[in-house]
């Protein structure tokens, strides 16, 4: 499949509030509504590598190679201080994800899932 | 250590204990003034140092550890020595069963199963109501609360969706009682959705019953059965298990230098020590005790040749982290992929020894492995293969990581998942986490949910509120609030987070 890459926020293996039964969550990254009630509002923009996060972040987690902000996952102690920097309500701590490699995770969890919940922002903005 | 008058003297005057629970304190006392089994040398060694452990079961084994009667026998032919007649109503089996219950022996003093209650009872059943099964249902479950109040007590229900099994899943739901635990056996072949569902409703409400994966389990024992019973132990019916011994793998780990002593000289040691222990109990029961002369065994309640050994093992996670450690590794115990496979190894390897040694007087010739779930007071040991109490990950990823232990454990094996109690308002989830697990080869499915008065100390029931109330000296009419207590006490399981702690009973007299 070619389908371009989707950002994801997050994904949730187990959680059981956000609909019947246990979800598998996909907290997508972008969306074009901007509420301002919005729960979780640094899920509203897509990244444009401006690099004002990585200074920001006490961790070294944060690092810009080649013009790209990249995310080191196991440096991150999940202190928030970067989504706080970003000027235009985004995460660099997002990964993307092929539709296949979406499926594979899907098909892992498969038997102690319900149902899938699709989140965060709107799909296809991201 | 107390001299033993002394003991015997606190004992007769603790008022936190009934008479009944002072007689089996003091009858333990007694038994233990007697002389050990004859031991070798290194065999009382490790036992002194309590790398190998016995589980305090007393120092002379009259009686079996678990006896798992086939009640079938005596609901057929009713019984000469207790002089009983062939029940043919509801009311009869019943009553026969609960007289029968008293004649049943068992480490604790109280029967430790109650036989797989509805194929017993289904047959006495064709024409009575459904309420009128769940008004007689609901009285046999008060009496036995009240009359037997040991939570090690189990009955079994299952696979097949019965008016028994659903009496008993409503009235357990209903009166939330500690005794007696319960298990539902599911196979997907033959259950209904429909039942499973009630039972995993009835753990959110009262975290009772544990979900037995019957294919598993029937593949491992004979047609004549098994059953779950104290806390998570799957043992032949008609028979039982004689012994429960086990080995602190986290000692065995600290006598290795590295990961290779630990499988090459120093886990081999402890094993065959350990097997040296178990063999002297048995032999005692076998050949000294006369146990075997009873009326159980005349009335086919139990065959001698039915009994298993059950081989323990605890504290994987400390043994894990230790090798981890002294090879330089960081990964730690149920959540880095390589110190889990380390585990399975450990566990495949004594799988293997315990598949290898032949045994006298033991079912089939071989001892059973067995997952142990901990006593009162093992400090700093967490029981079985479990993950240490707050270092849990997500219900799914706890799964994951420990399911490839299960095929090993023939004998038990035993997580507890704890469930935020967010659940409450969604069940449906924990139906479906309960199908996952079964799914992933999980032998038992169990689970706690946070803000239930009525939680899991390992396998068996504990409420809350009686521990508060026995810490304020008033003493509990159930045996097991006790240990519950001293669980609380020793390992602040009531601050931490709603995790249930292992320790499966607390074997002698504690002040």
């Amino acid at each position: 499949m070619n389908s371009p890459p989707a950002i994801l926020n997050k994904i949730l293996p187990y959680s059981v509030v956000d609909g019947p039964g246990n979800r598998l969550v996909l907290f997508f990254q972008g969306c074009n509504f901007k509420c301002i009630t919005c729960h979780n509002p640094y899920t509203i923009g897509v990244c444009d590598h401006c690099g004002d996060c990585v200074s920001s972040c006490h961790a070294g987690a944060l690092k810009m190679v080649a013009g790209k902000v990249v995310f080191d996952q196991d440096s991150c102690d999940q202190c928030d201080a970067c989504l706080n920097a970003c000027p235009i309500s985004s995460s660099p701590m997002t990964a993307a994800y092929s539709v296949a490699q979406i499926l594979e995770l899907i098909r892992k969890h498969l038997p102690f899932l319900t149902g899938i919940t699709v989140s965060g922002g709107n799909q296809p903005c991201s | 250590m107390q001299d033993i008058s002394g003991r015997l003297s606190k004992i007769t005057t603790d008022k936190t204990l009934s008479p009944a629970q002072q007689a089996h304190y003091l009858a333990l006392e007694a038994e233990n003034s007697l002389p050990y089994p004859a031991l070798d040398a290194d065999t009382q060694q490790a036992l002194d140092e309590r790398v190998i452990c016995d589980m305090f079961e007393g120092h002379a084994p009259y009686k079996p550890r678990y006896v798992l009667p086939d009640y079938s026998k005596v609901l057929k032919n009713g019984s000469e020595y207790l002089e009983l007649d062939v029940p043919r109503t509801l009311d009869e089996a019943i009553n026969t069963l609960m007289i029968a219950y008293h004649h049943v022996p068992s480490v604790t003093g109280m029967p430790v199963y109650l036989g797989d209650l509805d194929n017993l009872l289904m047959p006495f059943c064709e024409g009575v109501g459904e309420e009128e099964l769940y008004r007689k249902i609901k009285l046999f479950w008060r009496y036995l609360d009240r009359v037997l109040p040991d939570a090690f007590m189990h009955a079994n229900i299952g696979p097949t969706d019965t008016p028994v099994a659903r009496a008993i899943l409503r009235v357990d739901a209903e009166l939330k009682q500690i005794a007696p635990n319960l298990t539902f056996l599911y196979d997907p072949d033959i259950s209904t959705q429909e039942i499973l569902r009630i039972a995993t409703d009835n753990i959110v409400e009262c975290s009772k019953p544990h979900i037995a994966n019957h294919p598993v389990h029937a593949q491992t024992f004979d047609e004549r059965g098994y059953g779950i019973v104290s806390c998570y132990n799957a043992l032949p019916v008609a028979g039982g298990s004689s012994t429960l011994t086990r080995i602190n793998l986290k000692e065995v780990a600290l006598r290795s230098k590295n990961v290779a002593h630990f499988f090459d000289t120093v886990l081999p040691k402890y094993i065959a020590l350990n097997f040296s222990l178990t063999k002297a109990r048995i032999d005692f029961l076998f050949n000294k005790s006369n146990f075997f002369e009873s009326f159980l065994v005349e009335e086919k309640w139990i065959d001698r040749d039915r009994f298993t050994a059950m081989y323990g093992v605890f504290a994987m996670a400390e043994a894990v982290n230790i090798l981890q450690k002294k090879e330089g590794e960081t990964g730690v115990y149920g959540a880095d992929t390589a110190a889990n496979s380390l585990g399975y190894n450990i566990s495949e390897f004594l799988a293997r020894a315990v598949a290898e040694q032949p045994m006298q007087n033991v079912w089939r010739g071989r001892a059973m492995l067995h997952a142990q779930a901990g006593l009162s007071n093992d400090i700093g040991a967490t029981p079985g293969i479990r993950i240490p109490y707050g270092d849990e990950p997500d219900p799914i990823s706890h799964i994951n990581a420990l399911a490839p232990h299960h095929q090993y454990y023939s004998s038990g094996i035993s997580e507890i998942l704890t469930m935020d109690e967010t659940i409450k308002n969604n069940p449906e989830a924990m139906f479906q986490l309960c199908k996952g697990a079964l799914a992933h080869g999980f032998r038992e499915f169990t689970a706690n949910v946070a803000s239930n008065d009525l939680v899991r100390v390992t396998g068996y029931m504990i409420r809350l509120s009686d521990v508060k109330k026995f810490n304020a000296q008033k003493g509990s009419r159930t045996n097991t609030t006790g240990l519950g207590a001293e669980a609380a006490d020793l390992m602040g399981i009531l601050d931490r987070k709603p995790r249930v702690v292992g320790h499966e009973l607390s074997p002698s007299y504690t002040e």
